[in-house]
This record gives C-alpha cells, structure tokens and sequence, in this order.
C-alpha cells in the first residue's frame, strides 16, 4: 500500500511580517436614484444602442443627401421605413437582460426602468432621424423626406410596439424579426396599393386610423413589457 | 512493464472527419433559429412574388423574373439577419476561449454553422421557386422554366448569407443582426436603382450586377434567347463574394484565424495547409468579383434583341443573335391572324378584335389580308416609340403583344387593336419624324386630318370602340376632339355598312393622301 503524498506542508505568514494593507480609494458616493438607472441602462447595451440609433440617422442623411432610393411617393419611403424598422428593432433588443430571473426576483424598480430606457431611446431615435432630416433637407434640389416627420415618429413607434411584443415571445435578442418582417409587409402594402390601419407605414401622414393603430399597438407593447418584461429562453438569449 | 509500440497504433479513420463534420452540419440545420421566419415567408411569398406571378402573362421568361425581383428581395433581409445572428454566436456567449481548445479549426465549425443557415435559406428559396415553376407550368403555352433566375437567386443568398455570417462573427454583438440585415437591404435597394435608372434603364455596372431589375416586356425571351452573359456574370460577383466572406472568415483572428499577417508569414500558428487555403479562397473570390465587375461594365444594350448584353460572354456562346426557332399558331378562318405560341392564350381575343373591322374594310385598297405577330424590335421605330401596336406591311398586319400590360384584359385588347388596325387603314404610319428647333429629330404621333379622324373615328364609334386617342402636343393625354370632327364621326358611323363600305372602297386612297376635306365625308 502506498502512501498519498498529500499536499505539502504550508506555513501561514505571521501578522507581523504580512504587507500593510493599502489604503482603501476614497469611495465615490453615487447616489442610488442615478446609479440605478446607469447600471441598468449599461445592462442593455444601451450607449450602444445610442450609436447605432446616430448610425440609423447618419445612414438617413446618407440616402437622403445622395439620392439613394428609386421614384417617387410609396416607393421613395422605402429606405427611410427600412432605417425606421432598423431603430425599432435596436430599441427591441436592448430590452434583453443579461440578469435574467435573479434580476426579475429582486429588482423592484424594473417596472418604472423597462418604459422609461425605452420611451427616451425612441425619443432618441425620432431625434437623430429628425436631425438628420433636417441637415440633408434642400428643397430647392428636391431634398428631403417625401412626407415629413410625422410618418417617421409615427412608424418609429409602431414598430417598436411590434418589437416589444416579438420580445415577449421571442426574447429580446431576437425581437429584430418583428419590426424587420413588418416593414416587409408595410412596403408590399405600399407597393399594392393596399391600406389598412394595421399597416400604418403605407398610410398618409395625418391618417387617423394608422396613427390609432401605431399607437395602440405601441402602448400594449410597452404595457406588456413593462408587467412581463422580455421572455428569457433556457439558453439565457 | 508493457511497452506499447506506435505500429500497434490503430489507422487512421480517414471517414471519421467526414462523419464528424456531417454530424455537426445536421446539429446546426436542427437549431437553426431561420426555422422561425418560414411561416412569414410563406405569407410574404403568397401576397408578393405569387400573386404577381400570377397576374403577369402566361409566359415563362415574364413570370421567371419574378424569382429574383419579388421573391428574392423578400427573402434576403431574413437570410442577412439569421446569418449575422449564427455568426454572432459565439461572441454573443462568451465562449470563444471554450472553443479555442477544440481539436478542429474555428474555421470548420463557423462553416457548418453558416451551411446550417444557409441550408434553410436555400430550401426556403427553392420551395418558392418550384412553386412559382409549377403554377407557371400549368398556364404557359410554350417555353420551359429558366434555369438562370434559380442559379443567380441561390448563388447571391449564399453571398448575402456568407457576408452576414463574417460580419457577424467578425463584431459580434446584439445589435449586429438587425445592422447588418438592413444594411445588406439598403445596399441591395441601391443596386436596384442603379439597376432601374431614374428612368428605367439599366446603367453602370452596379445595376448589371443587381439580381433585381427591371421587369421585362412580353417578347423577352420568345422571338431571341435572353442573354445568358449577365447572369453568368452576376453569378460570377456572387460566388466571389462567397469566396472572399468565407476567405475573411479563415483568415481572421477574431474569428479564430491566423491573422492577415499569419497568413504572410511562414511560422506562424494556425496550420500551413488552413493558412494556404484561406488565402486562396479569398484571393479567389477577390479576383472573381474583380473580373465580373470589369465584364458587367461591358455590358450593352446595342443588339436586335433590345436586351442587356455582355459581349464578351454573349458572342462567344453565340447565344442571344440568333433567333428561337417556333411555329406559329394561327387562327382559322379566311383572315389568318398568327401569333407566337407563346400567345397562344391571346389569339382568341385578338382574332376577337381584328375580325369585325377587317369585315369592314376587307377588299378596300391597302386593307390586310392576314395579321401576324412579330417581334417589337422588328416593328418600326415609329411603332416602337409607343405610338401604335403595329403596321401594315406587305399586305399583313404586323403587331406586338410586347405592349400587353402584365395582366391583359380581353377588352383592352378589343380597344387597342381596333383603334390600332383602323387607324394604319385610314392613316397609314402611326407617328412622324420631325425635327426641332435644334436640329434634334423625335417621332410625333400623326393623328390624320381632320377628315381622316371623322372616318377613323366613325368606322370606330360603329364597332363599338371608343375615338381614336389624339394625343396633345405636350404629352398630356389624348385631346378632346373637335365638335365638326365628332358631328362628322356620327353621321358616317349612323351609315348602314354597305353603304360605308362602297364610300371607302371610292374614297380611301385619296382620303389616305389627305385629299378629302371634313365636308367631303358623307
């Protein structure tokens, strides 16, 4: 029978000859009504999401100041609708936590948090795209958007909506397919002179109906996240 | 002490690899997420490409083009974003580092995730294509289903799906599938303007290279073969992409590979046969892109056949200057009307059309005695420019369908052809030369005299047709006809037939050289 060697001997440092601690940095004192919040936002990636929303807005300058689309009326919506639904389903996927349950069972201001990181990212996005509008706006060489801001801030929520409650379903990283699928639907919509509220992006502007139908479908989704938040799949995505 | 000696070592299972990368391929088709998207696709297929296929002609190079201006633009922005979603996988998770220490290289892995993608894309894209074939076959009279739109259509999703998927793994992140599928989209919109022109014409080699462009008239494809240079060529950049994406992806070392200058260099890890490949690949794919950038810019429209062209393909394969051979289908009867068996479905309505006015005008100077259909380019320019459907020539009337809207209605070709046959009877050519202030020379479309429209529009108000359009000079729709012109058109048109008849058969040749007045017209 062998012996184990077992583990070799170990002599703990005496008090005496251990190094003095260094000093502790002088804490910051952060109050928790803004160190929340700030963990929370870069929870979701939201700075992130900030430059990829400018990136919508830049790219809305782009098409816009270089003439990237093709004719006039329905068709010439197609690229800003296209970088609307792309907003939209950025706002989506920031909804998507990394925390998962421990965050649900323990953060008792998720419900206030949820709807307000998504209000001001939307607020952001119809600022940047706004912005942008305005930059590249030349009427006198024909520049700018066919219909204004208002479609913009009106398809911009709607789709949004969708993206929130494809979240509920899909999770929050895959929550891009539903703004991207109904852009889809909305430019075929557009292309065949089909027009139903539900797909408000093919309507007019001032259309009552397509704003009712954004609006809703926007307030049930930020309703339903703010209760259930995104749905978390066994894989944490 | 036992001594193991390597000639005991087992062989080598050359098969194993095979059966591993196979497993591996199977597990990735499995959890591919694209699975999710296929019932909006089926929705989006229905109410897009197959309901205008199905509205279109039933002609097969027409509804062919559906494929890749309908269906393909539906389906490539879910092909981006699920092939940027597998290729952010690994970064999404953090286990990279995990992976770094399996025996196969990262570059094999990433490959059978971005086939397993790739595989639903491509099926997804086929079942579509089949069903349009299929849906086509039934209804079309001639021809057989072109191959290029399905090769062109698979070849430029395994592009946009080999680009997401680098793209993906080269930044992996949350947002990067949503980017990168809208921004596939917005640069695949800009290829199809350039592919459209502001109007309607092809131009640069961008648009060449756009599989989605322009749709077609109705001889596309019937009287000449559609060139097969263009989608050779287009094809061509697609694989190159394929190749230079997948090159990147090897090469990369954020993707696991050896690194631009790994790949330079001779030391360096990363296994020399993966490092020469990965270079070939991607130099490949580069010099692919590169030559069919440089033929689409060769591209022309300068041939008989009115189609883009890329010479350097097209006269080699001596393809598209020759003419399709076909035997034409003709009505019976004693005034032959004869279209191309593509038509077939047409002949009816057309004979429908032709017949009460050749009843009319039948034995009277310069009157047909048979129509036929021809190819729009053989029609002359006047008729070509979009001032009639077709001509009198050699005692035939010589039409195009070309100028049939995508979906015909048996009333509109009453209309048009009427007004067509007696406006050549009674007129003769459909438009004018004239030149401008500046030199510059355009056709104009020759209405008649005042004379010429009372007759034409008399014969027409008695067959039941409305006037014939008499266009304004500022293009601004037909002009409203004169009151002694229409007073004119009634009296002849309230003339029992005979009667007409006897008066054209006295009259028409010097009504036709503009010797007859408004007052002359009984």
């Amino acid at each position: 029978m062998s012996m184990h060697p077992g583990a070799g001997p170990v002599s703990a440092p005496s008090a005496a000859s251990a190094p003095a601690p260094a000093p502790a940095p002088p804490a910051r004192h952060v109050p928790a009504a803004i160190r929340l919040p700030w963990l929370h936002l870069r929870s979701r990636r939201v700075p992130s999401a900030l430059v990829a929303l400018l990136a919508c807005g830049l790219a809305l300058w782009a098409a816009l100041a270089y003439h990237w689309w093709y004719g006039t009326g329905q068709r010439a919506d197609e690229i800003p609708t296209l970088l609307e639904g792309c907003a939209a389903a950025i706002i989506g996927v920031t909804t998507h936590s990394p925390f998962g349950e421990p965050e649900r069972a323990t953060g008792r201001w998720l419900p206030f948090l949820r709807p307000a990181m998504i209000v001001a990212l939307c607020g952001a996005a119809i600022g940047f795209l706004a912005l942008a509008a305005a930059i590249s706006f030349d009427p006198k060489e024909g520049i700018g958007l066919y219909d204004g801001m208002l479609p913009v801030a009106r398809n911009l929520l709607g789709f949004t909506g969708i993206a929130l409650l494809f979240s509920l379903v899909f999770g929050g990283l895959l929550s891009w397919i539903g703004p991207l699928a109904y852009v889809a639907i909305c430019q075929f919509a557009a292309v065949a002179n089909y027009s139903e509220p539900l797909t408000w992006a093919s309507r007019p502007p001032a259309d009552r109906g397509g704003w009712i139908a954004a609006m809703v479908v926007f307030a049930v989704g930020l309703v339903a996240i703010t209760i259930r938040g995104p749905r978390v799949r066994p894989s944490g995505e | 002490m036992t001594t193991i000696t390597l000639d005991e070592a087992p062989p080598v299972q050359r098969r194993r690899g095979r059966g591993l990368v196979g497993r591996v391929l199977r597990m990735e088709i499995r959890h591919s997420a694209f699975i999710w998207i296929i019932p909006l696709l089926v929705v989006l297929f229905i109410y897009d490409p197959f309901r205008t296929a199905s509205s279109y002609g039933a002609l097969w190079p027409l509804r062919a083009t559906t494929v890749l201006n309908k269906f393909l633009p539906d389906i490539h922005v879910f092909a981006a974003g699920f092939a940027a979603w597998a290729g952010t996988r690994e970064g999404r998770r953090n286990v990279s580092d995990l992976l770094a220490t399996t025996a196969r290289p990262a570059w094999a892995r990433q490959l059978c995730s971005l086939a397993g993608t790739a595989f639903w894309v491509v099926a997804a894209f086929l079942a579509g294509t089949v069903a349009l074939y299929v849906a086509a076959s039934s209804a079309a009279t001639w021809g057989s289903a072109p191959v290029w739109p399905v090769i062109v259509g698979v070849v430029s999703l395994l592009a946009v799906c080999a680009v997401a998927f680098t793209l993906g793994a080269l930044f992996p992140g949350r947002f990067t599938a949503p980017i990168v599928a809208v921004g596939i989209t917005i640069v695949m919109l800009y290829a199809f303007r350039q592919a459209v022109g502001d109007n309607g014409g092809s131009s640069g080699a961008i648009g060449v290279l756009s599989p989605d462009g322009v749709v077609p008239g109705n001889d596309w494809g019937l009287f000449y073969p559609v060139s097969v240079g263009v989608p050779i060529v287009q094809a061509m950049f697609a694989l190159g992409v394929v190749a230079a994406a997948i090159g990147v992806l090897g090469l990369s070392p954020r993707t696991g590979g050896v690194g631009w200058r790994g790949a330079l260099s001779a030391v360096a890890a990363g296994g020399a046969r993966l490092r020469t490949v990965a270079v070939s690949v991607f130099a490949v794919g580069v010099a692919l892109a590169v030559v069919a950038f440089g033929l689409a810019e060769t591209a022309n429209v300068n041939d008989p056949t009115s189609t883009l062209q890329i010479p350097v393909i097209d006269n080699a394969l001596a393809s598209s200057s020759h003419p399709v051979p076909y035997t034409p289908v003709c009505s019976a009867g004693s005034f032959r009307v004869c279209v191309h068996p593509a038509y077939q479905p047409y002949l009816s309505w057309v004979t429908a059309a032709l017949d009460p006015v050749i009843a009319q005008v039948s034995g009277l100077p310069g009157a047909p005695t048979s129509a036929r259909d021809i190819s729009s380019s053989l029609l002359s320019p006047a008729v070509n420019q979009g001032f009639g459907i077709g001509q009198i020539a050699g005692g035939s009337y010589e039409f195009s369908l070309n100028v049939l809207p995508f979906s015909p209605a048996e009333s509109m070709v009453e209309v048009s052809f009427r007004q067509d046959l007696v406006h050549a009877i009674v007129v003769g050519t459909s438009a004018t030369l004239v030149t401008g202030s500046g030199g510059s020379q355009a056709y104009q479309p020759d209405s008649g005299t005042p004379a010429q429209q009372a007759v034409m529009d008399g014969l027409l108000k008695a067959f039941g047709v409305p006037p014939y359009p008499v266009p304004q000079p500022n293009s601004n729709g037909p002009a409203p006809q004169s009151p002694q012109v229409e007073a004119a058109a009634a009296r002849f048109a309230a003339l029992p037939a005979a009667t007409r008849h006897a008066w054209l058969a006295a009259n028409l040749t010097a009504l036709k050289a503009g010797r007859i007045t408004l007052a002359q017209v009984p």
